[in-house]
């Protein structure tokens, strides 16, 4: 079982629902304006504004970028105490009272979607009142990153041992961000399994993946605008 | 500056004179140094509060002055060791009253060295997972291991010479200075046999510790170089980062020498020959230096890969630029100069050229790290750096307090290796003898051990 | 006093025999891990006859020399 996530770009609205979604799943801080302009958003999702052109000829495009999932991840591999892992099935996920704080992983990814609590982690009002008690909420001083809301696929499992059967490859387990989108621009599965709509889109023609020269094999697909 | 000392023994006063007592001009000397540093630790106590948002880091640029001064300390503390070692297996004479001054060095500014990593850890609550969980594949992990196999094996390196010297001060010190010293002489006496030990020991290490001092900046150049980052995966990393590091040793060694030689009246010992011979060394290290960059630089330039022109670009045209030709002054054009001028080689001149050096490697430290991470491989981000007053003070009390910890060295043990320049004196017979084997012929002074009675 | 001295070469050779123990923990735990053996191997392999030379250094001159401090009145250097 190999989850993956295929993005359909001629799709994309550029709504930021999936970003929403994330935060809210993940208990991910709300940033504040500050952060903003400090360069210290904290985004596990986040939808890229790419611009062409000039004005009055601009093309704008969406690129929601989630952690990559590379198969060869590189922030695994120099994590000095463990605390990033790849599972069997292929997610990259962490433990965060592991964490040192090395921001080793930070500099070792090339797709930039690694976070950093540069600060305690804050929700204006009554935010806080809607964090999942599910998730840990990080402290200071530790990395984060995106991964595929692997607490979804755990309670899959379950559901699927409970029920006598193995996961499916598709319908199972989505994340948050895949659930939420209203364009239908995420689609998610077992790419080891051909049948999959994720497999089959990731073999078309229009995919391609971030960075693929570099070698780290990401699971996240991107379509191009046809 | 302590008066005469009146011990019987009038040789080499000079050199006991500063460890037998401190001065009134030693703590004003240290007061402001002390000052800066308790400056910097409440800086640091504000970031253990608050966590690393005090910094000006972000994404991307996560890491910043304290890694910097991570490579800029460890690259200092190459000034020592491996000076002194290759000095000592060449049996070059000059060294014996410099290598104490070199060595301390490197000990001292390791401790920094180790100190920046953990200023830049957001967790230092978390620092002995790294003992507990590590993994070795991690590159942080090969700079522990083969930093702490250094900071053992030039603590060692800086002991052993020094047993004899403690011995000697031991039998000249009165009150606690005392039994410091005679616990740390271990008892000696100079027995037959506990020179055969020290000296086996002495050629074990001066040994041992030059593939280790070469691995430690090897390994710390590493941490950057096996990353996929533009201009940070290069192949040429480990030698350039160890030979920036020797460069920018030499000229932290002649001025810290500059500096005992001027507070202790050491001229007789620190002699204009020595600053010429290691100004030379320096001038050599700048070529070399500037060899590696401009390898480095053009390969960039002219492959022109998209993301390593950006960061190349951002370095030499860019935002960057002026510390980059900022950099270049300080580290090539001042000290090439300067010393490769005999009117300017002087002691004056060699300080001076040292000064700029250490600046300039502080900045190609810099300009390694940042430019990489503010221009990362896909074009989304772009960062903007400046360290806050938090990572300033944090930086200035740590330089300070090295200087305050050399300070203290000179004054607990003698910066001159006491024994060794008398063993230099008494073997200037010897001495003659072996350079005389160097050349042709049977020369009148040939050494004992091998006579030539062929032309007999 | 000669008695305190003794704990320069012990603090030293500890230290030495510490590290070669993390060292050899950190293949046991690479072994149960399963992760990265080869690294920690190779990195081994290189530490630990270093810190073996540290242990000899130890015991045999800082050791010897406190030894021989302790002994009875001898010959100084001639």
């Amino acid at each position: 079982m190999r989850w993956g996530m295929v993005v359909d770009l001629d799709r994309c609205t550029g709504c930021q629902a999936c970003v929403v979604a994330c935060k809210a799943e993940n208990n991910v801080p709300v940033s504040a304006p500050k952060s903003g302009r400090e360069g210290r958003l904290m985004l596990w999702m986040e939808v890229i504004p790419e611009v062409e052109g000039e004005y009055p000829n601009v093309r704008a495009r969406f690129i929601p970028r989630p952690c990559q999932q590379c198969d060869q991840p590189p922030c695994v591999k120099v994590c000095p105490v463990q605390a990033l892992s790849k599972s069997p099935e292929g997610i990259v996920s962490r433990v965060f009272a592991r964490c040192i704080g090395c921001r080793f992983c930070v500099q070792a990814c090339p797709y930039g979607v690694i976070q950093f609590n540069w600060r305690a982690p804050q929700w204006p009002g009554d935010l806080r009142e809607a964090l999942d008690p599910d998730i840990a909420v990080r402290p200071t001083g530790v990395a984060e990153s995106c991964d595929f809301c692997r607490h979804r696929y755990q309670r899959a499992r379950e559901q699927a041992r409970a029920d006598g059967r193995e996961v499916r490859g598709e319908g199972d387990y989505v994340p948050a961000c895949v659930e939420i989108c209203p364009a239908r621009a995420l689609t998610f599965g077992d790419l080891d399994d051909p049948n999959t709509e994720a497999a089959r889109l990731a073999r078309g023609p229009r995919a391609y993946r971030m960075l693929e020269d570099l070698g780290t094999a990401p699971k996240v697909y991107y379509l191009k605008e046809g | 500056m302590a008066g005469p000392t009146h011990h019987a023994e009038p040789e080499d006063a000079v050199l006991f004179a500063p460890v037998l007592g401190t001065t009134r001009r030693f703590w004003l000397g240290a007061a402001p140094l002390l000052l800066l540093t308790l400056w910097g630790i409440y800086a640091y106590t504000l970031q253990l509060r608050y966590g690393l948002g005090v910094t000006g880091l972000n994404r991307p640029v996560a890491w910043g002055i304290y890694i910097t001064n991570f490579v800029f300390f460890i690259g200092i503390s190459h000034a020592g060791t491996l000076i002194s070692a290759i000095l000592r297996l060449c049996k070059a004479e000059w060294r014996r009253p410099i290598t104490r001054a070199a060595e301390a060095i490197t000990v001292l500014v390791l401790f920094f060295g180790l100190g920046s990593i953990i200023m830049d850890l957001g967790r230092p609550d978390r620092l002995f997972y790294v003992l507990q969980y590590g993994r070795l594949q991690s590159p942080l992990l090969w700079d522990v291991t083969s930093i702490t196999t250094y900071l053992t094996g030039s603590s060692l390196y800086l002991y052993l010479p020094l047993i004899p010297d403690l011995a000697l001060v031991r039998d000249r010190a009165t009150g606690w200075r005392r039994s410091l010293y005679t616990f740390l002489a271990l008892g000696w006496r100079g027995t037959p046999g506990q020179h055969r030990r020290l000296e086996r020991g002495i050629a074990v290490m001066a040994v041992l510790v030059i593939p280790i001092a070469v691995s430690v900046h090897t390994v710390v150049s590493w941490v950057f170089s096996m990353t996929l980052q533009p201009l940070w995966k290069s192949t040429i990393f480990g030698p350039y980062f160890v030979t920036g590091a020797i460069f920018s040793g030499i000229a932290a060694l002649i001025i810290s020498m500059a500096a005992v030689r001027r507070a202790y009246h050491l001229e007789s010992y620190l002699k204009p020959v020595h600053f010429n011979s290691l100004a030379l060394l320096l001038l050599v290290m700048s070529l070399l230096w500037f060899y590696f960059t401009f390898a480095e630089h053009l390969t960039a330039y002219y492959g022109g890969e998209l993301a390593e022109a950006m960061v190349l670009f951002a370095k030499v045209t860019g935002r960057y630029a002026p510390a980059f030709w900022a950099m270049a002054v300080l580290n090539f054009v001042i000290p090439v100069a300067l010393l490769a001028n005999r009117r300017t080689r002087t002691v004056a001149g060699a300080v001076v050229a040292s000064a700029s050096v250490v600046v300039g490697m502080w900045l190609e430290r810099f300009l390694i790290v940042v430019p990489t991470l503010a221009n990362p491989r896909l074009p989304y981000e772009r960062g903007l750096y400046a360290p806050t007053w938090v990572e300033v003070s944090i930086t200035a009390g740590a330089v300070s307090f090295f200087m305050l910890l050399y300070m203290v060295f000179t004054r607990l043990f003698p910066i001159v290796s006491i024994w060794e320049v008398r063993e230099g004196r008494q073997g200037l017979k010897e001495a003659q003898q072996r350079m005389a084997g160097y050349l042709p012929g049977n020369a009148e002074l040939a050494p004992a051990v091998s006579p030539t009675p062929v032309l007999r | 006093m000669e008695r305190l001295w003794r704990v320069i070469p012990i603090t030293v050779g500890g230290f030495a025999v510490a590290f070669i123990g993390w060292m050899i923990r950190m293949l046991q735990l690479s072994w149960v891990r399963n992760d990265s053996w080869g690294f920690t191997v190779t990195v081994a392999s290189v530490v630990i006859p270093v810190f073996l030379v540290y242990l000899w250094l130890a015991v045999y001159v800082l050791g010897g020399i406190a030894r021989e401090g302790r002994g009875p009145e001898r010959e100084g250097r001639p």
